[in-house]
């Protein structure tokens, strides 16, 4: 018995058999599938890095307007009070600017050392897709990410010299 | 029609020649190009995740150097707890790979450091602890900061690079490295790096009002001196003279002491040496005071005046007629050279042809204008020499009006060997002269001298001021380049600013007034001396605001 060429030479029977069809089909299935995957994963991606970018920008906006607070409280000399100059700060902050429930970021003051006010700001990294919650957590599950600010406060150096 | 597998075969034949094959490398190339664009999206979206971290990391290191700036700010604008301000003066270069010879002032021993210092006997309070908070640190407070499954905890932590003091513009530059690391120890690897770059403003502060010189000099001889009230004795000299201080114990209270001849423990204590630094501008009380101008003249001419208690002969130099007496009172037009007698009864008195008073009113200085605006009069000598009382009406009807007694030239002098210089209350008589208030302010009547040979010698000076006892009760001295003779043991309210004060009969000089009142508040309120302008002991602070933070990457 003679088998018929894969090729076709065209002077016989020409086009493929329905395995070689179903074969290819199967090849451009997982193909797609994958290209699908990569695109979706991608994509994912993209969107992750743009929440990140805003993410970041709200929170150098409010590290930004805590400074502004900071210098605009210069010459004022009620910060010099026995309970210190990062206690007085921090009340103006969160008097002046209040952190916002509606971001994806928490705030949070530690005005122990009284020439430095140290803020810490926590979010839950735009790229990790597990935690959800508890971004105030200092034991800093997997996917927390922190910033630390600290300043002294501007009009400590206005303060009478004892 | 029935149609035949052979015709069947047939329409499938018709396919054209040139394009059979080409099925499969189509299938290749759509296979191929979906692997690649199936790897460029997972390569993006690494990359994407790469760039995340990686600008996670710079901002980390930029927050870190900007923390750290504020830590070492935090540390040298402390006064409250150890005031160690006297390193804002200093420069120090941390330098990892420094070419060339490091200045690190900041770890110099006591010797050395002194005589670098602008104040060198202020006290050295750096200890270990808090020079390692201005030198570096951790910054993360335990926290973990990018918790992304790496295996180390991602930490912020400053150095500082260098500190560099330049004393021309009072500036202070600040490098500080800021660093976003993982791990600890020797595994610790730096992720995340940025060079900020500040430059402050340094502000000077006199604590107290005990803080302010109210005895100043760049040579004295203090003998018995001392200082009733608050206030500093400033011992004004430059960089060469500082090498007294690379010496243990050149700061002690007895060796300043000894160095000024003063035998006073009480005045070695308050004695203050201060580097590099002058003497207020006697400029200060020229630009809020009236000048005093002969009258009606066109154009106008500043009044100059000569004031002599024995002067034998007319203003014009003439010898006077048989029973008249020499003119004490003798001005001029700056531009003239004749002068006119302003000797009247109303200036004048004398018992016995000798003069016992002689007084400037008010309504005849200044042409008499009735501000509070402070009243400057050009002084080309005063001789009160034959007990005489020279008093200068410092108020008029609207109160305290002050009076500058400003020395002409470098050759004249202010002397009081036998007499009185003293402020008169106001008073509604303009007939006869007036006695000396007997609650005088110091701060309304300065005596301000900006010429002088600077002389170190009390035997040689030019443009000085001689008094003793109690003949200059209560007055303000600034004589940056004059000289301060005390010719016998005396008494005085007031402030002592000048070149050089020779004061071995000593003076005992109290920084009240009569009234209670601080003259060193009220100099500074009467002549608006604000927190810009400091004259004795003094803090400094880094001030923020007049630069911008630049970051840079290395």
């Amino acid at each position: 018995m003679k088998h018929r060429p894969i090729l076709r030479d065209g002077s016989s029977d020409s086009g493929f058999s329905l395995v070689e069809v179903l074969i290819a089909g199967i090849i451009l299935f997982v193909l797609v599938q994958s290209a699908n995957r990569a695109l979706l994963v991608g994509m994912a991606g993209t969107s992750q890095s743009g929440s990140r970018t805003s993410l970041e920008a709200e929170i150098l906006n409010d590290i930004e307007s805590i400074q502004a607070i900071d210098s605009s409280l210069s010459g004022d000399i009620s910060g010099c009070g026995a309970s210190g100059g990062s206690s007085y700060l921090a009340n103006k902050v969160e008097t002046l600017n209040p952190a916002s429930t509606t971001h994806s970021w928490t705030r949070q003051l530690d005005y122990s050392d009284p020439t430095i006010l140290t803020i810490t700001y926590s979010f839950i990294m735009p790229e990790n897709t597990t935690l959800t919650s508890n971004v105030t957590n200092n034991t800093s599950p997997t996917g927390i990410e922190k910033r630390l600010v600290e300043i002294n406060p501007s009009f400590l150096t206005e303060c009478p010299i004892k | 029609m029935m149609i035949s597998s052979r015709q069947r075969t047939n329409r499938f034949r018709s396919i054209p020649k040139e394009a059979e094959g080409l099925a499969l490398p189509l299938a290749l190339m759509i296979g191929a190009l979906l692997l690649v664009a199936s790897a460029g999206l997972v390569v993006k979206m690494m990359m994407l995740r790469s760039a995340g971290a990686a600008e996670s990391y710079k901002q980390l290191a930029e927050l870190a150097g900007g923390n750290g700036l504020n830590r070492i700010l935090a540390k040298l604008n402390d006064t409250q707890t150890s005031d160690i301000s006297y390193l804002w003066r200093l420069s120090q270069d941390q330098e990892l790979d420094s070419t060339g010879t490091s200045i690190r002032q900041w770890d110099l021993s006591e010797t050395s450091i002194r005589p670098l210092m602008e104040q060198p006997c202020s006290a050295l309070n750096l200890n270990a602890n808090t020079k390692s908070i201005l030198l570096g640190g951790d910054l993360s407070h335990g926290n973990n900061l990018r918790s992304d499954g790496r295996k180390g905890s991602v930490a912020i932590s400053y150095r500082l690079r260098s500190y560099t003091y330049s004393s021309g513009d009072s500036k202070a530059t600040f490098y500080i490295e800021g660093y976003a690391t993982q791990g600890s120890g020797s595994d610790q690897q730096v992720i995340g790096r940025s060079l900020l770059t500040r430059v402050l403003a340094l502000k000077r502060s006199v604590p107290s009002n005990d803080d302010w010189g109210v005895f100043a000099a760049k040579t004295m001889v203090l003998g018995p001196s001392t200082i009733t009230g608050n206030g500093k004795i400033l011992w004004l000299m430059d960089t060469s003279a500082a090498n007294r201080f690379g010496v243990l114990g050149a700061c002690d209270s007895s060796a300043l002491g000894s160095a000024l001849g003063s035998n006073s423990t009480s005045m070695q204590a308050k004695i203050w040496p201060v580097v590099g630094s002058d003497f207020p501008s006697p400029g200060i009380f020229d630009q809020l005071s009236a000048v005093d101008q002969v009258p009606a003249s066109n154009p106008a001419q500043r009044r100059i005046w000569n004031i002599d208690d024995k002067r034998s002969t007319t203003c014009s130099g003439i010898t006077p007629a048989t029973g008249a007496r020499g003119e004490a009172i003798c001005t001029r037009g700056e531009t003239s050279t004749s002068w006119i007698s302003g000797e009247t009864s109303a200036t004048v008195t004398r018992v016995n042809g000798t003069i016992s008073t002689i007084t400037l009113h008010a309504d005849t200085i200044c042409n008499g204008v009735n501000t509070s605006q402070p009243c400057l009069i050009w002084m080309e000598s005063i001789q009160l020499r034959n007990g005489a009382t020279l008093s200068i009406e410092t108020a008029n009807t609207t109160g305290p009006r002050p009076v500058v007694l400003r020395m002409l030239r470098p050759q004249e002098t202010i002397a009081i060997t036998n007499g009185k210089l003293c402020q008169a209350d106001y008073s509604s008589i303009t007939t006869s002269p007036l006695p000396c208030s007997n609650r005088p302010s110091a701060e309304n009547m300065a005596i301000v001298a900006s010429n002088g040979d600077s002389s170190t010698s009390c035997s040689t000076a030019t443009q000085t001021l001689k008094f003793g006892g109690t003949s200059l009760p209560a007055a303000i001295v600034l004589m940056p380049q004059g000289t301060i003779s005390i010719n016998g043991a005396a008494a005085m309210n007031g402030l002592l600013w000048a070149g050089t004060i020779c004061a071995s009969p000593g003076v005992t000089l109290t920084t009240n007034n009569s009234s209670g009142t601080s003259i060193i508040d009220g100099f500074k309120k009467l002549w608006k001396w604000d927190d810009s302008m400091t004259f004795g002991r003094t803090i400094t602070r880094g001030i923020r605001g007049t630069g911008l933070d630049l970051f840079r990457r290395w």
